[in-house]
């Protein structure tokens, strides 16, 4: 089955980027500069999203992170920022983020190692399942 | 920590790009490399110039949403000196004078440029 991701952020650069190198990863990638547009897309059921703090026409990732979490509470969130921000930090975590990564220079890294962690999670839940 | 090989040959002359720490971030594949490589050289042009144009029309609003961009793409290349002073500028863009603003904006996009020709140097060592 098709893995699906979601890079919701209103620098288009850097969506390019991250579709890159999640492609590599073998996931079909959806970017989004805004929260419209990625809610009316949920349907598409994605492994994760990552979302940015900063969407096009001032609008908040924390806003969008909320409804998101309302309509697919299942859906992993990594919140990103550019921002050395610890406030925004827990607040995206506490409105149900699974992770928090800065745009800096271990973004990437950081970001395969939750995508690692996050793969190896469901392999074992598949595993428990069957054990 | 990483040190990034300046005195190697190929690489002789760099100071904002690091190569290490690019090719650590990219597990040293070479295909997810030559695929940042072309993206950020298709996009880092046009975030320049939008920047510029933010500069020389003191449009702090622009300026402070294109230099964030400038910073996120600047972070992946590893352009450390220039991220800090993104970093300084963003924090501080409210208080300080036009002609601060100005002259601290002129110097990163003067690094920026630096790294962009950097990369290319390095996409066109690689090919």
């Amino acid at each position: 089955m098709e893995k699906t991701a979601f890079i919701v952020d209103d620098d288009e650069s850097y969506r390019q980027y991250i579709t890159t190198f999640l492609s590599h990863f073998k996931y079909n990638v959806k970017g989004y500069g805004n929260g419209k547009d990625c809610l009316a897309n949920l349907s598409l059921d994605p492994s994760f999203i990552i979302l940015d703090h900063n969407l096009e026409n001032d609008e908040d990732g924390l806003e969008l992170l909320r409804l998101i979490k309302t309509q697919k509470p299942s859906i992993p969130i990594i919140y990103l920022s550019g921002q050395q921000n610890v406030t925004k930090a827990v607040q995206a975590l506490k409105l149900g983020s699974m992770e928090y990564i800065e745009k800096n220079g271990g973004t990437l890294i950081h970001l395969k190692s939750i995508v690692e962690q996050f793969e190896n999670k469901k392999k074992k839940g598949i595993a428990g399942w069957f054990a | 920590m990483t040190t990034p090989i300046y005195n190697s040959p190929s690489f002789a002359g760099n100071v904002y790009f690091s190569r290490d720490t690019f090719v650590q971030q990219t597990m040293n594949e070479k295909d997810i490399q030559v695929a940042l490589l072309r993206d950020f050289l298709e996009f880092f042009p046009t975030l320049l110039g939008n920047t510029k144009t933010a500069v020389d029309q003191l449009d702090r609003k622009s300026l402070k949403h294109f230099m964030h961009q400038l910073k996120a793409s600047v972070a992946l290349f590893n352009g450390v000196p220039i991220y800090t002073l993104i970093n300084t500028l963003e924090n501080a863009i409210e208080n300080l004078g036009d002609r601060e603003v100005l002259m601290r904006s002129h110097i990163i996009l003067q690094k920026s440029e630096a790294l962009l020709s950097e990369v290319r140097k390095f996409q066109n060592e690689n090919k």
